[in-house]
């Protein structure tokens, strides 16, 4: 069948199989910033944020995006200049072999939109679905926190 | 940052990661995301039984289906012998695998592999291949697997380097030093513990997966998701009968190991594929093939006993080790040593000390390489046995490891005695700050006030404890690294090695070795890393070994490069090689004046004399200097459900000189909460039929943002003078923390010595119970 | 989900009815579609997806809670009327369920069919008394509790409308689950309603995840039923509840300690009723 997804900003119409996620649909399509970490929503690594709410993609059906808004992490950088979230991140020292980045990072975007000032406890539990191995999420909290505080002050800065 | 790095100006700095911008923006680096045109897709066939024979194998079915280019059972691969463990030539583990076998020896094994066109059609292909299995007796534990008459689980007659396999013993170890036995009889206070750790997975969050193709040349490429790309390399060459120099492998960036990709697991199948079918192919594990049929820890039983004179000197220390190795016998021998050798020398002040052990076969899931190494499951008996001891003898836990540890200049007769398997190398410790490793932890988490006092806030007890350790860095006088710099016309560098960078950040720090020496910020070196036809030697990431190691290789070729430099400018600056200086992206005489290293290159590669600046250097180290570390960790241990709670966690690590803190700390904060999953929830559950009942992140528990405790992490400074800018190593350590130190803290709150891990609230609860009663 | 052929979003109730009554077992519905993702056996051909019935509202009518069936478990937990439903044991409960990553997916109705056995959202919605509406060619209504009965049939039927009843003043709730990681199903959880006027009335207790789906335990509710809540006759109803569950031994939990947990479950939810109660 046909669905159309607005991707980034851009608007495309692809051919899928009606069973498909938008995990692999993304990432035929070219997204690879779309990780697979176990394809049974239990790591977040395939988060993206669908009508702006960060989702697993390996369990959202790509039909019933049909229509629906879509960021990943390619669509966070203008060129060079790093989104504040991703800024945050490579300051802090968050991130380590990066599989989990781009979910972590699109679950954050999803919080500071609608969360600019959060606690620590509520970077916790809004994180809480995004695992990872390598870090013991310490470094992670705390571009969390940085990125609240670039945004903040307006910036998006390399 | 640290005194010593402070006269460093890249070293010692917190500076962003080379690969950094790539990963934070998502650009497809990883294995999978390389998509090439008529890419096959390999799904395997797995054994339902634990252990048996297979009678007959009928693919015509699934070969017949259409897409299906390939379908690969043993009667039509390669029947060469190996082993899957990355380690050095010859490896110190037996070769009993085969890429397939007409016999399985546990539920997962390989039984045929298909390459299809999508994946559904290969995994629709794998349920029309009919399998005939004669179901032999299965071996279920290690205690079944000595027994006698268990069955033989390697009845093979071609498989060299196991210790006895008609008792299924992988491999035996026993060394000794003085007479344990008098030592005993000579002590005033004895204890014993035996303790027995699970099943475990390491959960790299990107499974095991590998994209072969042919290059125009025919060669075979392997761009996988490995530690080891050199090992690779070889063993794959072996395994399908082809020569070495018509493979290569690339490394590009991988979500995570642990030490389960120091295993050459699933390349060679990808590879045959390719060579048979002509076409690209890719095979990536399930989530739920990490647990059964990647590779585990290695389940251990490990009995220490210790004797002391009444003044806290440790008389006699053993340790006894059972290991239960799997189906094949990767890691057995080398995991099974590591257990005494990286920890029995930390406790050097007793004259005797006995260390023996097996590892064992059993029809179950194949341990491997783990982050710690036996290590991990060593110190959980010895540093609970060193707590009873203190009580005995009416001393502070921590007087008592201060009366007994290594010391600066000191060294312990197990280093030569026992090392990866075979004999060890002797050394002296040249850098130990684990007495103020000691002193501050112990102060950050407030020992003196909250020791015995068992806090109590509601059904919460709480309590504190400690442990200490050492680990190593890098194999002595076997592992090789190598790097080559070669030097552009604009002052930048080519900085090639073969070490490998796994999510651990060692592209950046050896890059900033590199940049210090040569006088120039980080963002001057390009680096490559992990192609075996582009990059130099080195044996992979493990045993901690890369920032040591393969460091000392890149500050070597760094010198012999400064060197040439210095011969190229020193005719541009009228004054003598021996007097100039490399700083600031330049070249000083001692008056001050200075040239470029952009002029200076340029002139080297146009204009006078011209070579291309650089080099190529080795490194293969002679020690293996230990970082040291002191965990502390108050816990709340509820009396009503068992369930512990770490309130804080202390680690301070002496790890030499931080070349990168950032990287330093986030090896530690990583180690250290997959130690406390180790320690608490993570438990692979096995069936009675040796099946894996959890085989997924739904029901095998790892930490989330939720579950870590505040922790302080804190880097304490030593110089290490055989190591690149002073630096040891701090990959692993980290991880042999949480079971001891979390054990001894319950024991603090509630009494209760616990000898089995993980310490489930269930099973806490119990040992409250029984304890009661 | 390879044999999926055709994934409809049909924009009426009506439509989805017949869609989902034309193809019988080979269809599925799909709220958020993470159970049709994991669990849907080969056989679905068919998927009927419910968003565009736009089941999405949330309101209180004469202090019952009434829930469209489409809502998602975060925007129920984002509701300020959901969080002054019975001082806000709704929003404590959805806190502990899954991850905000699932939460933003799952829907209220795609919840309920589910029948997870461990479901949170079941436990506490029985002992809420919740009332399901059903839609298979015409409206009906009915208990959860009932509607859990016949769960068999559970999907042949559009669930629209969820309602909390209203509840008498001094009426409180509470909820406890134990998990392993924060991340995770409960191996036993637990969910309490009782009116407390001096003494306890019209009490509602559950336990879910033992492993079984979530039940009245009765003989705790009549061990509390007429009592103050004093710590002697919550000691005495956890006893009881230890002893009476349905405990049974599954991977993340033995019977036993499910029998502990039952106990704790009691006693947390009850000494919570009672501290509020004094505050």
């Amino acid at each position: 069948m046909t669905i159309t997804l607005t991707i980034n900003g851009l608007e495309k119409t692809f051919e899928i199989d009606p069973g498909e996620k938008l995990l692999e649909v993304l990432r035929r399509e070219g997204y690879m910033s779309v990780k697979k970490g176990c394809g049974t929503g239990d790591c977040g690594a395939c988060a993206i944020l669908f009508n702006g709410r960060s989702v697993n993609s390996c369990l959202v059906f790509a039909a019933k995006a049909d229509g629906g808004e879509i960021l990943t992490v390619e669509g966070l950088a203008t060129g060079e200049i790093l989104h504040p979230v991703q800024t945050a991140f490579l300051a802090e020292g968050a991130v380590q072999c990066g599989y989990c980045t781009p979910g972590m990072v699109m679950t954050t975007v999803d919080l500071l939109t609608r969360n600019p000032d959060p606690t620590e406890s509520e970077i916790r539990e809004a994180l809480s679905g995004n695992l990872c191995r390598c870090t013991g999420y310490v470094k992670q909290v705390r571009a969390v926190q940085r990125a609240a505080e670039l945004m903040k002050d307006g910036g998006s800065h390399v | 940052m640290s005194n010593q790095a402070k006269k460093f100006a890249t070293v010692g700095k917190s500076l962003r990661k080379v690969d950094g911008f790539a990963l934070v923006t998502g650009k497809p680096e990883f294995v999978a995301d390389l998509q090439l045109p008529d890419t096959l897709h390999i799904k395997i066939l797995g054994s339902p039984y634990a252990h048996a024979r297979i009678t007959s194998i009928d693919v015509s079915a699934a070969e017949a289906m259409p897409g299906v280019a390939c379908v690969l059972t043993h009667h039509n691969t390669p029947p060469h012998r190996h082993t899957t463990a990355g380690q050095g030539y010859p490896e110190p583990s037996p070769y009993d695998s085969r890429m397939f076998e007409n016999k399985v020896r546990f539920v997962g094994d390989r039984v045929a592999a298909v390459a299809a066109e999508t994946e559904a059609l290969a995994e629709a292909a794998l349920k029309l291949i009919r399998v005939q299995y004669e179901e032999l007796p299965a071996v279920l534990s290690m205690d079944e697997a000595r027994r006698d008459g268990a069955p033989v689980i390697h009845d093979e007659t071609d498989s060299p380097g196991i210790y006895d396999a008609s008792r299924n013993i992988v491999a035996d170890v026993d060394i000794d030093v003085g007479d344990v036995k008098k030592g005993f009889e000579e002590s005033d206070e004895i204890v014993e513990f035996t303790c027995e750790t699970q099943y475990a997975q390491h959960t790299p969050i990107e499974t095991h997966v590998v994209m072969s193709y042919l290059d125009s040349a025919h060669r075979l490429v392997l761009r996988t998701s490995t530690q080891v790309p050199f090992h690779v390399r070889r063993i794959v060459a072996q395994t399908l009968g082809i020569p070495m120099q018509q493979i290569r492998v690339i490394k590009p960036r991988i979500g995570g190991g642990f030490g389960t990709k120091q295993e050459v697991l699933i390349e060679d199948l990808a590879g045959l594929v390719s060579l048979r079918t002509g076409r690209p192919a890719l095979l990536s594990l399930t989530r739920r093939e990490e647990f059964d049929a990647s590779r585990t820890r290695h389940p251990m039983r490990v009995r220490v006993k210790l004797g002391a004179k009444k003044d806290g000197r440790l008389h006699a220390i053993e340790m006894e080790a059972t290991s239960n190795t799997g189906a094949y016998g990767s890691h057995g021998l080398t995991v099974l040593a590591n257990t005494g050798s990286k920890t029995l020398p930390l406790y050097n002040k007793a004259p005797n000390a006995h260390f023996y052990g097996q590892a064992v076969y059993t029809n179950l899931p194949v341990g491997g390489a783990y982050r710690g190494y036996g290590a991990t499951q060593g110190y959980f008996p010895l540093e609970m046995a060193m707590d009873e001891m203190a009580e005995r003898l009416g001393l502070d836990p921590i007087e008592l490891r201060r009366i007994n540890h290594i010391q600066l200049g000191e060294t312990s007769p197990i280093f030569e005695k026992l090392g990866e398997g075979r004999e060890g190398v002797s050394q002296t410790m040249k850098s130990c700050e684990l007495p103020r490793c000691i002193d501050i932890g112990a102060e950050r988490i407030g020992w003196t006030k909250k020791r015995g006092k068992r806090l109590k806030v509601g059904s919460w007890v709480h309590g504190v404890g400690m442990s200490i350790m050492m680990q190593g860095s890098g194999i002595p006088e076997i592992d090789m690294a190598a790097a080559t710099i070669k030097m552009n016309e604009d002052g930048s560098f080519n900085l090639l090695m073969g070490a490998t960078d796994l999510g651990t950040g060692s592209d950046t720090i050896l890059a900033q070795i590199a940049a210090e020496v040569l006088g120039v910020p980080l963002t001057k070196m390009i680096v490559t890393s992990s192609d075996t036809d582009l990059t130099p030697f080195d044996v992979g990431a493990y045993a901690s070994s890369t920032t040591y190691v393969s460091g000392m290789a890149v500050q070597r070729t760094a010198e012999k490069v400064r060197d040439q430099i210095f011969g190229v400018a020193a005719p541009m600056l009228d004054v003598s090689a021996g007097e100039l200086t490399l700083h600031d992206d330049a070249v000083f005489a001692p008056s001050g004046q200075s040239v470029g290293l952009d002029r200076v290159c340029q002139r080297a590669t146009y204009e006078t004399d011209q070579f291309q600046i650089g080099a190529t250097a080795s490194c293969v180290p002679h020690e293996s200097p230990a970082p040291f570390l002191a965990n502390f960790a108050e816990v709340a241990v509820n009396t009503e459900t068992g369930k512990v709670k770490i309130v804080h966690y202390v680690a301070a690590v002496d790890c030499g000189v931080a070349i990168n803190p950032h990287m330093a700390e986030g090896q530690m904060e990583g180690a250290i909460v997959n130690g406390i999953g180790y320690a608490l929830t993570e438990e692979m559950i096995l069936s009675s039929k040796g099946r894996v009942r959890n085989p997924s992140l739904f029901d095998y528990k790892i930490p989330g943002m939720l579950d870590i405790p505040p922790m302080d992490i804190i880097l304490v400074e030593s110089y290490e003078p055989t190591g690149p800018m002073g630096a040891k190593s701090v990959g692993e350590i980290g991880i042999n923390g949480p079971i001891p130190t979390i054990a001894n803290a319950i024991y603090d709150a509630v009494g209760i010595r616990l000898t089995e891990t993980p310490f489930t609230p269930e099973r806490v609860l119990k040992a409250i119970k029984t304890a009661a009663e | 989900m390879t044999n999926v052929q055709t994934y409809h979003r049909p924009s009426s109730l009506k439509d989805a009815w017949s869609l989902l009554s034309e193809k019988g077992k080979s269809a599925k519905l799909v709220g958020g579609g993470i159970d049709v993702a994991l669990f849907a056996p080969p056989e679905v051909t068919t998927l009927i997806d419910l968003t565009e019935l736009s089941q999405r509202s949330i309101e209180l009518r004469e202090g019952a809670l009434v829930l469209g069936a489409g809502v998602t478990l975060t925007e129920m937990l984002e509701s300020d009327v959901v969080a002054d439903y019975l001082n806000g044991i709704v929003v404590h409960m959805l806190r502990q369920v899954a991850s905000p990553l699932l939460r933003n997916v799952a829907t209220l109705g795609g919840t309920l069919a589910s029948t997870h056995p461990w479901s949170d959202v079941i436990t506490l919605f029985l002992a809420l008394d919740a009332r399901v509406t059903q839609y298979a060619g015409e409206e009906r209504t009915s208990s959860l509790a009932d509607l859990l009965e016949r769960r068999g049939t559970m999907d042949r039927a559009i669930i629209t409308e969820v309602v909390l009843p209203a509840v008498a003043t001094g009426t409180y709730a509470s909820y406890e689950g134990f998990v392993r990681t924060e991340f995770d199903i409960a191996m036993l959880n637990c969910a309490c309603r009782l009116t407390l006027n001096g003494s306890c009335s019209d009490v509602h207790i559950v336990f879910g995840g033992t492993p079984d789906i979530g039940h009245r335990a009765v003989a705790v509710e009549d061990a509390l039923a007429g009592k103050t809540l004093s710590s002697e006759a919550i000691d005495a109803a956890a006893v009881i509840a230890s002893e009476s569950i349905p405990a049974r031994d599954d991977v993340r939990a033995s019977a036993d300690y499910r029998r502990v947990l039952a106990g704790a479950g009691v006693r947390r939810c009850c000494q919570r009723i009672a501290q509020r109660v004094g505050e």
